[in-house]
């Protein structure tokens, strides 16, 4: 009897040391979603700049060794920030949405210190990557842009592990790897970024899913 | 039995164990977080956190963020300690 009742009493701790400083509201599905967002943006930039039917398009590897001219240049850079942006944009709407429907599901506070911790500590190396590469395009170093978000992005991840899933860190470090890698096949940047930010989400959200979402 | 003389009476109350175990693992923690957390009403919850307050277990900050009041709670070191005790009181009883 009494036994019994102390064990519950450790379960109760040990639930509420857990629920109280992780963020657990990240949604597999959301997670999912993205991954999807990421490769039909990255399809969009592929069949516009990749194949090289007519005179106006170029494609990925031309681009990054800007052989075409500049003004075509210029323009496709306009249009990969554009989607880039829109693909962060919709991604961030669909993970806030997700979140906040598992949050009313599962009685945790969306808005907690965990998530501000989260959010914190994934943001500072993200906002400060992106801003790097705002700069490399700037400085027309194109080849670089994708392997550096993903760097940043695995960085990002690898810190904001500590305060929400754990297993946050191994995507972390295979975006990185990734990253690390695409830098040296400068020209297939846009290849490793669909395995990172496409693939690797479309995995991990299932991961999520069945192990946190599906109780 | 080994065990129970660290067990603390101030804990037998499953809303104020729940409470330090909060307050432990967290720095300051807002009233709101911690009633969502626990799942309480707030007559409840606010005689409770009294009656450990009046112990020196948390402590207690009132502010204003804007116009908005904003209580929050803090595990003090005597209350990190007899949490402490309390936990590895359970543990020996659960193992023996």
């Amino acid at each position: 009897m009494e036994n019994s009742k102390h064990k519950k009493d450790i379960s109760l701790i040990k639930t509420l040391m857990e629920k109280s400083t992780k963020f657990s509201n990240l949604s597999g599905y959301g997670v999912l979603f993205t991954g999807f967002l990421a490769l039909l943006g990255a399809s969009l930039v592929y069949f516009d700049i990749g194949i090289s039917i007519s005179e106006k398009h170029i494609s990925y590897a031309e681009l990054i060794n800007q052989t075409g001219s500049p003004d075509t240049i210029t323009n496709k850079i306009k249009l990969l920030v554009i989607i880039a942006s829109l693909i962060l944009i919709s991604s961030l709407i669909v993970l806030y949405l997700t979140a906040r429907i598992k949050s009313g599901k599962h009685g945790i506070v969306l808005f907690n210190s965990s998530f501000s911790r989260t959010l914190k500590s994934l943001f500072i190396p993200v906002f400060s990557g992106g801003i790097f590469c705002l700069f490399l395009l700037f400085h027309n170093m194109y080849g670089l842009v994708a392997p550096a978000t993903l760097i940043f992005y695995g960085l990002g991840l690898v810190s904001a592990s500590k305060s929400s899933y754990s297993e946050l860190e191994f995507l972390g470090y295979f975006e990185l790897l990734l990253g690390i890698t695409a830098s040296y096949f400068m020209g297939s940047g846009l290849l490793f970024w669909m395995i990172g930010f496409g693939v690797g989400h479309i995995v991990f959200g299932f991961f999520i899913h069945f192990k946190y979402d599906k109780k | 039995m080994e065990g129970f003389n660290l067990l603390n009476k101030a804990f037998d109350s499953r809303v104020r164990l729940g409470l330090m175990s909060i307050l432990s693992v967290n720095e300051w923690i807002s009233y709101k977080e911690v009633k969502n957390l626990l799942d309480l009403t707030d007559g409840n919850l606010a005689s409770h956190i009294q009656a450990l307050e009046k112990i020196n277990f948390l402590e207690i900050k009132k502010q204003f963020i804007g116009k908005k009041p904003l209580t929050t709670y803090r595990i003090t070191v005597i209350g990190k300690n007899a949490f402490k005790d309390h936990l590895s009181g359970l543990e020996k009883l659960i193992n023996n």
